[in-house]
């Protein structure tokens, strides 16, 4: 069979290097016909980094690694050098055939690969240039977080908890027990941290300004205040503004409005603050721009005008304004439009 | 039969099975113990909270196993891909199928999870290790997620279950060798809402109070006789679910309450309806709810099965998204999409289908301090092999048990003594938060 096919490359290069008979039909052997001639010609500069007998560091040349399937498939810092099916878009076989002179010929100063080698190159590629069971040196680690949300900075949802609390000791298990009262949930940001989640789930409506000023025993330690549908209204903001550590109020769906928000631009720690479905109005937010810290304002739903939000946003530019929601159109009757594939 | 006919019933009745039936009218059978449970602050039981990037859980389950090479993980001109093509999303750099046109434009929020594996490959298996994080075995039922978040975290809301199962049938595992009071509410039907929650038509408040007087008195004698703790839990059982038919959070079960326009932008299917009363129950303080979606199991026909059903997930999911996103309740509301495995990557010769594929599939998670618009590990040009970014099942639980802030090492004993733990020997995947 080895004399076969030595034969028929033989009498292909021969008769006519056009022609190219034999080879291109054959099954190439990676490991027993390539691998041969990469390694003469190729490893010294496109393998994994190394030391040399002269002691020199000799890293992959180009970036491009030949001694792995994966390392030839990810090809070098100029993409890929192998298209499985097409040599002459390969630059791993249409290098090693360019004239003796030519800058980019390789193997890079050495002789030329010889006719018998491209012409096993050239055939391996045509083929499909499959490796067989052979793999090589591991490939490279895939890049395990990818797309546009990789490259953004860390998050802050963490960063405050150890921020704001620090200097502060927790307090007692029955001062929290007292303070509940029966309604509120109050609840540590973590164990053992000072700081208090402080809502009133269940019982939203019967929570009013008078359970706002009840938390004056905890106002060193609330950082988080989550009123949903809440009685609470615009006068329960004073007791609200004397809350030093607030990080997270949630306000969405009170008659909480601009009064009440004026009140609120003392709050420095301030991040979150959510005034969904209030009837706070351009007016009020514009109380907001003072507040450096915000990170998030929830408006959907409240009486701010586009164009409020356009000028908060612009105030605080670091802050995430949100307005209404793009959600998909309702559906009509031609909704299969929408895909047109889908069967109807 | 109203609650009056029973009472006149109630004579040829033990009391035992008044009791039984009352709830079970309530509140539907095996519905009503979640009622069992007294608000408990977290600790009480013993478990040290972690600091939460999440406080509820929105868990959406395809049933029957997703294809991810049509869905999260398109692999654009590969043989494996058929006729489906990729689009863009509003994240650089992820691409989804061109089944999720609406989703697409909500990406940024979302982390696909590309390098998901599982070891079971059959549905019952596969659905039982994804939704406990343990194998099925014959000897113990493992607590659901939803189940070990409730016993860990506590319930948010005292007047509302902590554990509600849209859409899924009772063959769901639930609280496994958890106490009764983890079973999770299941509802079938979205739109329907609480089914038995109002007071019967022609019962005024004044008749009902009598009438609930009468039973008490009627009770009181039983329970003296009879001390025992399940006897007490019944009574507790029927005291809670009047205190949530008499709630305002009873409103929370109903959709009509809901603006027609957000209701159509949900999607009018049972899956849309049902992400939209997933909103509501997270607004009143449901800290885990699931929402079921069957028929994913597309042996037969795949593109075809998928044309059709995609458009309600797509819609669904984007809509939930985005909701949750404008009411500021996204930020600590962690939305899951999982599915109990993925599909072959080969297509089926005979009749266009996939087959069941555990060796690679996709997951996805959102909000509640998960970094949005990335993927996280990669499977090869084909979406067979899984290159980077492995995460098992357990590595899922242990990621949303993070979010929550559960103690991943704290120990429960089964009733037999055995030791378990929240997600088993799993890892979050860290690089996905801040």
């Amino acid at each position: 069979m080895r004399f076969v096919r030595g034969w028929g490359v033989g009498l292909g290069l021969a008769v006519l290097g056009a022609a190219r008979p034999g080879l291109a039909q054959e099954p190439i052997d990676f490991a027993r016909q390539v691998l041969p001639v990469l390694e003469k010609h190729c490893f010294e500069c496109h393998r994994a980094a190394y030391t040399d007998a002269q002691g020199r560091r000799r890293t992959p040349k180009g970036g491009l690694r030949l001694d792995g399937r994966e390392w030839i498939a990810k090809g070098g810092d100029n993409g890929r050098v192998l298209v499985p099916g097409k040599p002459e878009q390969s630059e791993l076989y249409t290098r090693t055939v360019l004239p003796e002179d030519h800058p980019d010929r390789m193997p890079d100063g050495r002789d030329a690969l010889p006719a018998r080698e491209t012409e096993i190159l050239r055939a391996w590629i045509a083929a499909g240039a499959g490796f067989g069971a052979w793999s090589g040196a591991t490939g490279p680690e895939p890049v395990r977080l990818t797309g546009s949300g990789a490259a953004r900075p860390a998050e802050p949802v963490a960063a405050w908890r150890t921020e704001v609390a620090k200097g502060l000791a927790p307090l007692a298990p029955e001062v929290l027990a007292k303070a509940a009262g029966g309604k509120a949930r109050i609840t540590p940001i973590a164990e053992g941290s000072p700081l208090l989640r402080v809502e009133f789930p269940g019982h939203e409506a019967d929570v009013g300004d008078q359970d706002l000023a009840a938390l004056a025993p905890l106002r060193e330690h609330v950082a988080q205040l989550i009123l949903p549908r809440a009685r609470v209204t615009d006068r329960g903001m004073a007791a609200v503004a004397r809350l030093p550590r607030l990080v997270h109020l949630d306000l969405r769906e009170t008659a909480v409005g601009d009064p009440g928000v004026a009140q609120l631009g003392g709050l420095t720690e301030l991040r979150v603050l959510n005034l969904f479905a209030t009837p706070v109005t351009d007016a009020g937010v514009a109380t907001l721009a003072r507040l450096s810290k915000l990170e998030s304002v929830y408006l959907w739903e409240s009486e701010v005008t586009e164009a409020g939000l356009v000028r908060l946003r612009a105030a605080l530019p670091g802050a995430r304004i949100v307005g209404a929601p793009a959600l998909p159109a309702p559906e009509t009757d031609g909704a299969g439009a929408r895909n047109p594939r889908r069967p109807r | 039969m109203s609650c009056h006919d029973l009472l006149h019933a109630a004579d040829d009745l033990t009391r035992r099975m008044f009791l039984g039936e009352t709830a079970r009218r309530l509140f539907g059978l095996g519905a009503a113990s979640f009622l069992l449970r007294d608000p408990a602050l977290p600790g009480t039981d013993g478990f040290a909270l972690g600091p939460a990037s999440a406080r509820n859980v929105v868990y959406v389950f395809l049933r029957g196993g997703l294809s991810h090479i049509d869905s999260f993980d398109p692999k654009p001109g590969a043989a494996t891909a058929g006729p489906v093509q990729a689009i863009a999303t509003s994240a650089d750099g992820v691409q989804v199928s061109e089944y999720f046109p609406h989703l697409a434009r909500q990406m940024d929020k979302v982390a696909i999870l590309s390098g998901m594996s599982s070891t079971q490959g059959a549905h019952a298996q596969g659905q039982y290790l994804m939704r406990t994080g343990y194998e099925l075995r014959g000897t113990i039922q493992h607590p659901s997620l939803g189940a070990w978040v409730n016993r860990m975290a506590g319930r948010i809301n005292p007047t509302m279950p902590g554990h509600v199962i849209l859409g899924g049938g009772a063959d769901m595992p639930s609280a496994g060798f958890f106490p009764p009071q983890f079973l999770a509410l299941p509802i079938g039907d979205p739109k329907a809402g609480l089914q038995h929650s109002a007071r019967a038509r022609g019962v005024d408040e004044a008749t009902f109070q009598r009438r609930l007087d009468l039973l008490a008195k009627m009770n009181q004698g039983f329970q003296e006789r009879f001390p025992h703790k399940q006897v007490t839990a019944y009574g507790d059982m029927y005291a809670a679910a009047v205190r949530l038919m008499r709630s305002d959070d009873l409103v929370a079960f109903d959709l009509g309450a809901e603006p027609a326009g957000i209701r159509n932008a949900y999607g009018d299917g049972t899956f849309g309806q049902g992400c939209l009363l997933a909103r509501r129950l997270v607004e009143h303080g449901v800290r885990f709810v699931e929402v079921v979606s069957d028929g994913w199991d597309t042996h037969v026909q795949n593109f075809d099965a998928l044309e059709e059903k995609t458009p309600d997930l797509d819609r669904g999911l984007a809509c939930l998204l985005a909701d949750l996103d404008a009411r500021g309740l996204l930020r600590e509301t962690l939305v899951v999409v999982a599915t109990e495995f993925g599909r072959s990557p080969e297509i089926t010769r005979d009749n266009n289908g996939r087959n069941h594929y555990p060796k690679a599939f996709s997951c996805l998670l959102a909000g509640g301090g998960i970094r949005g618009g990335v993927r996280y590990g990669q499977t090869d040009a084909e979406g067979k092999e899984v290159l980077a970014g492995r995460t098992t099942i357990p590595d899922l639980n242990a990621t949303i048990a993070h979010a929550l802030g559960l103690p991943l090492e704290h120990v429960v004993h089964s009733p037999a003594g055995r030791p378990f733990t929240v997600a088993d020997k799993g890892k979050p995947v860290l690089a996905l938060f801040g």
